[in-house]
């Protein structure tokens, strides 16, 4: 408690002073020191508490104005050394759970982190179990490289902080001593999740926390997965919630995951509704009525698919033999919008639903498939003609030639 | 060669000539002739009619080869963007009731400026430029 | 009847030329004849895309805000519309084609020999303007490719020394290609290089009728043939060979509209200019950037400059020939340049 005090005071008052436009004697020394003693003073300079005025003494206590190592590091004045896990997140709340103090810097700045961090696995093993094994403030942020979550360079921008949870996330033996498998880093890259955020390059793409939560890191529970997928695939859920799915949770089964697992996450494919792969016969059987819905929109799905493979292959065939097909391709961006609304309906689970839906598709690619027919008998008019018309010259020519031998003869 | 054939193939090349000279021609006179449908305002589209859209409506367009949306807010200007949804390439719509534009796929919802409210969409929709020319509400693209 | 108005004519204007090419000219006859065909070939391209050219100038509209569309609507909505589109732009590859035919033909029979140099120089000038109309006429539909394609085409002017982007500006009309290069284009197309090319046209063809058709050195004459009717009608043969071919490639393999003309976008990759210009543009990149100090792209212009004049100046370097000597080296130096275009056009089409 003291600490914390003298801490804050220490704060305060080099804040409102703004002596640190010089260099402290932690820097000064420390810059010339080698290895890991140095690291921290490079890594803090390009931090975001360096660019507040906010060094290393906040943290670490000691005197930063003092001329020698022993009186710097002098524990009257309140030096602590390398603090451990629980000085580490009480150390970072001093700060980040005043919301006086956080105004300062960014009106919007959040103070709930400690409090959130409280009620994660994280936070209960480190406070409450005083396990050091698990994660503190600083293994995510950084001890002293500390930067702004949507700083490219930070550690938990979302295109990094999947590498930052594998540190120990990706330790299978690690994660053994806590019954976690330790796959699930690897599973997430392999997912559709992935592919978005690291080929894409879309922020958007959900990694670890935006299901876990950052800072109160838990995993959802059965009866929330499917509110968590829901915060992005809306109309999947709203149909998944009127489907005869909907109490699954009542049982114990977890919502999306149980056909999509949860962090290897593939692209669906309509081979997850076939007779023999489908993903209905993890609970069904072939003598349940489900089947008989699976089997019939396996049917609807597919056949529209290939309908719509049919019909794009049609517009490209009239459009390579010279056919402007722009109209046609306008259509087809609507059949196609009617083809993934039908995809996503299948989570009404009913094949009366999903027909409903897949016939405004099918219209389409019938308006379509007659317009490209049009279009390439249109194409067989013009070679048509142009054999009569190459035919008409060719015997004009041979009747030159005969003319030509008749009057040389 | 008897005059009598050479005179046959005289008589054929004559056709023939005819019958080329006719086929050369048609084409040509077909081409002269004007056509009906003229060709319609370029760079920009015309979107719709001023007395077409009231307030808090919209319509899709034909922006090229691609579907526009053009919109009138409730307060009454007009709005344009592609109506080519980000997340998955469906068309989107312009919801009365909610006063933006959703998309009915994955029901990505967008705000009057295109930018993502909520759901699945990665980026905002393509905003383009409207104007009112006569009777007529024009849009054509952003320029940089 | 016919007679009456003969003289009806003869008596206001005198005839005798034209009565002379009728009645009196004459075709050498040997085992290379009929190469002489080619340069009626080229003229029936020619005659085609004057007439295809004023039926596109009906609906065709220069401006960078509907040139695209207009194109687009002559191939779309107007009768026909799309066959006279694909024929001007076949005609006009398959015209260039026959140039090279023709010229390589009166090359290899030494024909540009004493008496007839100025025939050769204004053939050569026909060839580089049949190349402008090429350039300039790419770019008037104004899609995508001939947009950057024409960027590229015209950036290469730049390297000429001191006057090189001046020289740019005036033909992009600006700094860069917008839509005033596509107006300067546009006059370049339909005015200028038309009236140029009739001017040097007649003057090729008057030059021929003049002197009359040149035979090969120490070659066996087999007689003569009339010009009319005679060698008219095999000319009136490839003709028709050559309609039915260009038709026939107008149908089958309708020439590309692209699309419109984005100047936001990037350029697309694999951007070349037509066929012809092909040899110039691998010349052109295979230069080094720099070579003792001088760019290499002036480098590769000069040598392409230095080729032309070579080709222009050929009448006056083959003494030989214009001594009626066989000249073999001319003819090798030939077969070599045939080999060495051929084979950097089709490594710069498939590199």
């Amino acid at each position: 408690m003291k600490t914390r005090t003298i801490l804050i005071l220490i704060a305060l008052i080099s804040f409102g002073l703004g002596v640190h436009a010089d260099e402290t004697s932690c820097e000064i020394c420390h810059s010339k020191l080698k290895g890991r003693l140095s690291q921290p003073v490079t890594q803090w300079k390009n931090s975001i508490h360096q660019q507040n005025d906010i060094n290393c003494a906040n943290c670490h206590g000691g005197d930063p104005s003092a001329k020698n190592m022993k009186a710097a590091h002098s524990r009257s004045k309140g030096w602590i050394g390398k603090p451990g896990p629980i000085q580490i997140v009480k150390l970072c709340g001093t700060c980040h759970a005043n919301e006086s103090f956080m105004k300062k810097y960014d009106p919007n700045s959040r103070t709930d982190q400690l409090k959130n961090y409280m009620t994660s696995n994280h936070g209960i093993n480190i406070m409450k179990k005083e396990d050091g094994r698990a994660a503190t403030c600083a293994s995510c942020h950084g001890a002293h490289d500390v930067l702004k979550a949507m700083n490219p360079r930070s550690h938990v921008y979302p295109e990094n902080v999947v590498d930052t949870c594998a540190k120990c996330h990706g330790d299978k033996k690690l994660m053994a001593q806590f019954d976690i498998s330790g796959n699930e880093v690897a599973d997430y890259k392999s997912s559709v999740h992935a592919t978005a955020l690291y080929k894409k390059h879309d922020l958007s793409a959900p990694t670890c926390n935006d299901c876990h939560g950052n800072h109160g890191a838990a995993p959802p529970g059965a009866a929330s997965v499917e509110k968590v997928c829901g915060t992005c695939h809306v109309m999947n859920q709203k149909l998944f919630d009127e489907s005869p799915h909907k109490e699954w949770d009542e049982i114990g089964l977890r919502g999306c995951v149980e056909c999509h697992s949860n962090h290897a996450i593939k692209p669906p494919t309509d081979a997850m509704l076939s007779t023999d792969k489908g993903v209905c016969l993890n609970c069904h059987d072939s003598t349940e009525p489900a089947f008989k819905t699976m089997e019939a929109m396996y049917k609807t799905l597919t056949g529209l698919e290939t309908k719509l493979m049919e019909t794009r292959e049609m517009v490209n065939n009239a459009a390579e033999k010279g056919m402007l097909m722009d109209d046609a391709m306008l259509k087809l961006q609507d059949a196609k919008t009617a083809y993934i609304k039908s995809r996503t309906a299948t989570h009404k689970f009913s094949s009366d639903y999903l027909d409903h839906i897949a016939k405004a598709a099918l219209v389409d690619v019938t308006n379509i498939q007659k317009l490209a027919k049009e279009r390439l008998m249109e194409v067989t008019k013009r070679r048509t003609s142009f054999y009569w018309f190459g035919g008409l010259f060719f015997i004009l020519l041979i009747l030159l030639g005969l003319k030509i031998r008749s009057m040389e003869k | 060669m008897d005059s009598s054939r050479r005179k046959f193939l005289n008589g054929l090349l004559g056709i023939f000539s005819l019958g080329g000279v006719a086929a050369v021609l048609s084409p040509l006179v077909h081409y002269l002739t004007p056509v009906k449908k003229q060709e319609t305002a370029v760079s920009s589209v015309a979107a719709a009619k001023t007395n077409e859209l009231t307030p808090n409506t919209a319509k899709l367009f034909k922006f090229g080869s691609k579907p526009g949306i053009l919109i009138m807010t409730p307060g009454g200007d007009y709005r344009a963007f592609s109506a080519v949804c980000t997340h998955l390439g469906c068309t989107v719509q312009y919801s009365s009731a909610e006063r933006h534009i959703w998309c009915a796929c994955h029901n990505g919802h967008y705000d009057l400026n295109g930018n993502v409210i909520s759901g699945p969409p990665p980026r905002p929709l393509e905003e383009y430029v409207c104007f009112v020319k006569g009777q007529e509400v024009y849009v054509k693209r952003r320029e940089a | 009847m016919l007679k009456k108005i003969n003289a009806w004519v003869e008596e206001r204007l005198d005839l005798s030329t034209l009565r002379h090419l009728t009645l009196e000219k004459t075709v050498p006859k040997h085992r290379y004849t009929p190469l002489h065909l080619f340069g009626g070939v080229a003229l029936f391209f020619f005659t085609v895309q004057i007439v295809t050219g004023i039926l596109l100038l009906l609906y065709y509209k220069p401006t960078a805000g509907e040139a695209f569309k207009s194109v687009e609507f002559i191939v779309t909505q107007v009768p026909y519309g799309w066959l006279i589109r694909s024929i001007h732009s076949w005609s006009a590859n398959l015209m260039i084609l026959a140039i090279f035919i023709h010229m390589f033909a009166k090359y290899f029979l030494k024909a540009y020999r004493k008496p007839r140099e100025l025939t050769w120089v204004s053939g050569f000038i026909l060839l580089v303007l049949a190349m402008g109309f090429g350039f300039t006429g790419y770019l008037l539909p104004w899609n995508e490719l001939a947009f950057f394609a024409t960027g590229v085409g015209t950036e290469s002017v730049a390297a000429t020394p001191v006057i090189g982007h001046w020289l740019l500006l005036i033909l992009r009309g600006g700094e860069n290609v917008t839509g005033a290069t596509l107006s300067r284009f546009f006059a370049i197309h339909v005015t200028v290089l038309p009236l140029v090319i009739i001017g040097i046209l007649s003057i090729h063809l008057l030059l021929i009728q003049a002197q009359g058709m040149s035979k090969p050195i120490g070659i066996k004459e087999k007689g003569e043939i009339p010009f009319v009717p005679n060698f008219m009608l095999r000319d009136l043969m490839m003709w028709l060979g050559a309609l039915i071919v260009l038709v026939g490639l107008a149908t089958f393999f309708p020439w590309e509209l692209g699309h419109a003309v984005d100047t936001f976008a990037s350029a697309p990759a694999g951007i070349k200019p037509e066929w012809y210009f092909l040899s110039m543009y691998q010349t052109l990149k295979w230069m080094p950037p720099f070579f003792i100090g001088i760019s290499g792209e002036l480098i590769g212009i000069t040598l392409i400059s230095i080729a032309g004049a070579l080709v222009l100046l050929v009448p006056f370097l083959d003494r030989k020939a214009s001594r009626e000597e066989k000249s073999p080296w001319f003819t090798i130096i030939g077969v070599l340049a045939i080999i060495f275009l051929i084979a950097i056009t089709i490594y710069a089409r498939f590199s």
